[in-house]
């Protein structure tokens, strides 16, 4: 009795679903059209087929990370999960982006001299000092000057008095070879001042000159030095643009071969079932 | 009988995929995951009834398959396979969360179909049909909730069966099952489903030949 009732579900089951073989369908429907019991409960189960039919959720495809070899793999899809897990995967995957564009950029952040710097490429540390003119080195030559126009001044004032004395004597003689003498001393003196005056000038103008001279120098230096920064930083990212490309061509053609694999097995299998049907 | 979409073709085609990936090809298995993906989410999903659980089991399904298909000796049993793993994890989540009421995992999944609802303007013809498409949400929502009410082992045979059209054969491969228990297990499944639609009053008795 228990195998009949199992052979009788064993059909009954198997011709629902369409997995007889012919000849087991064959007797099993002659069975059908001679029990009507059977028919209804056979149509009972197609009713209850048709009415838990139940649509497929759609969702996005994941992206898979693998560490390689058999040991573990990551998967991430769009909708994850529901809640706080959503946003913080979102978070934690602009965090990354961020890094990798930081570490592939050599990207620096600093907040010397009281200001808020990014840089990217590589970095060297510029020695401001080295290439400008220092306070303390601005002084020393102020106070350089400062000796230099006191020491002037004093020999400037030496010599007036020098004059006024001579003068005084002068005038005291009081007769036509002092006053050719006084004239002759006034000429020498205001040459002799003439000459003073343009000396100082003259000093002055070396100092600034050789100043000037100095500190183009140096930013002109310090210029050089910044362009053959940039320009090598530019054949650096040139060169792993290049690189980048080079690896998503490689990609896009590994890709493509598999899928031409695939496409060739598919379409052999579906020659070789319509070669199948017309035999 | 549905039209077999593209996916389940290259499904059926998958062999070389199959191979390359038993052979330790990362690319080859990603793929396989691709094309697999969304029927061992929806065979979780129907066993659970939650996106959660489904898509947390899905995914330690597929970290299982990675780490074992390696040493899958037969390619062509890869579908039993899976589902066997599949199956196994959501017996293994189940036990895991069986203080979980179905109460309020319903509660939340009518939240989640009320959400996706509001997403779903168009029907099959292409016009909204507010009613249709709540009737449909409302009818999914009872079956899903009258599979709960069954055995789990024939649930799961159902979903097998019903949902994602195994063979009989590999059915009982996947459960470690003769053919004969597993028919045996769906035909009652379904007198049980049965059972639950008319205890709910939506058994049509002709309906299968609408």
């Amino acid at each position: 009795m228990l195998m009949e009732t199992r052979n009788h579900e064993e059909l009954m089951m198997g011709y629902l679903y369409d997995e007889l073989t012919t000849d087991e369908k064959e007797k099993f429907e002659e069975r059908l059209s001679a029990n009507l019991e059977l028919m209804k409960e056979l149509n009972e189960l197609k009713a209850t087929r048709s009415q838990i039919s139940l649509k497929d959720k759609e969702l996005v495809d994941p992206f898979m990370f693998s560490s390689g070899g058999s040991g573990s793999v990551w998967m991430a899809t769009k909708i994850i999960g529901n809640g706080i897990l959503k946003p913080a995967i979102g978070l934690a995957a602009s965090i990354s982006l961020l890094l990798i564009l930081g570490y592939a950029t050599n990207l620096s952040i600093s907040t010397e001299y009281g200001y808020l710097s990014l840089s990217f490429g590589k970095t060297e540390k510029v020695e401001i000092q080295d290439q400008y003119v220092t306070k303390v080195q601005f002084n020393k030559l102020l106070r350089q000057m400062d000796e230099s126009n006191s020491q002037y001044s004093n020999q400037f004032t030496g010599f007036k008095s020098n004059v006024d004395m001579q003068f005084a004597s002068l005038s005291a003689q009081s007769n036509k070879s002092g006053l050719q003498e006084v004239q002759k001393l006034s000429s020498d003196n205001a040459r002799h001042l003439s000459d003073l005056a343009s000396r100082l000038q003259n000093d002055n103008l070396l100092f600034l000159e050789k100043y000037i001279a100095q500190s183009n120098t140096n930013q002109q230096r310090l210029i050089e030095g910044m362009l053959v920064d940039f320009s090598d930083y530019l054949k650096d990212q040139r060169e792993e643009d290049l690189r980048s490309i080079e690896y998503s061509l490689q990609i896009l053609q590994q890709n493509q071969e598999l899928s031409t694999q695939e496409t060739n097995q598919v379409l052999a299998s579906i020659i070789s079932k319509v070669n199948s049907q017309n035999n | 009988m549905l039209a077999e979409t593209l996916e389940e073709i290259a499904i059926k085609h998958s062999d070389l995929l199959i191979r390359n990936a038993i052979r330790g090809n990362e690319k080859a298995f990603s793929q396989l995951m691709n094309l697999w993906y969304k029927r061992i989410y929806n065979f979780c999903f129907k066993y659970f009834g939650n996106h959660d659980m489904a898509m947390e089991t899905t995914q330690k399904t597929f970290i299982s398959v990675h780490k074992a298909i390696g040493k899958l000796n037969e390619p062509e049993s890869f579908k039993s396979w899976i589902y066997q793993i599949a199956s196994n994890k959501c017996r293994e989540e189940d036990r895991k969360n069986k203080r979980r009421s179905w109460l309020s995992i319903f509660q939340r999944q009518e939240e989640n179909d009320t959400k996706v609802m509001q997403l779903e303007h168009h029907t099959d013809d292409g016009f909204y049909n507010p009613d249709r498409v709540i009737e449909e949400k409302e009818m999914e929502n009872i079956v899903m909730n009258c599979l709960h009410q069954i055995p789990e082992e024939q649930r799961v045979i159902v979903i097998m069966k019903e949902y994602e059209g195994l063979k009989f054969r590999e059915i009982a491969v996947s459960l470690s099952i003769t053919e004969s228990t597993a028919k045996s297990r769906l035909y009652y499944g379904l007198k049980a489903m049965k059972k639950q639609l008319e205890l709910r009053n939506i058994y049509k008795e002709n309906a299968y030949g609408n």
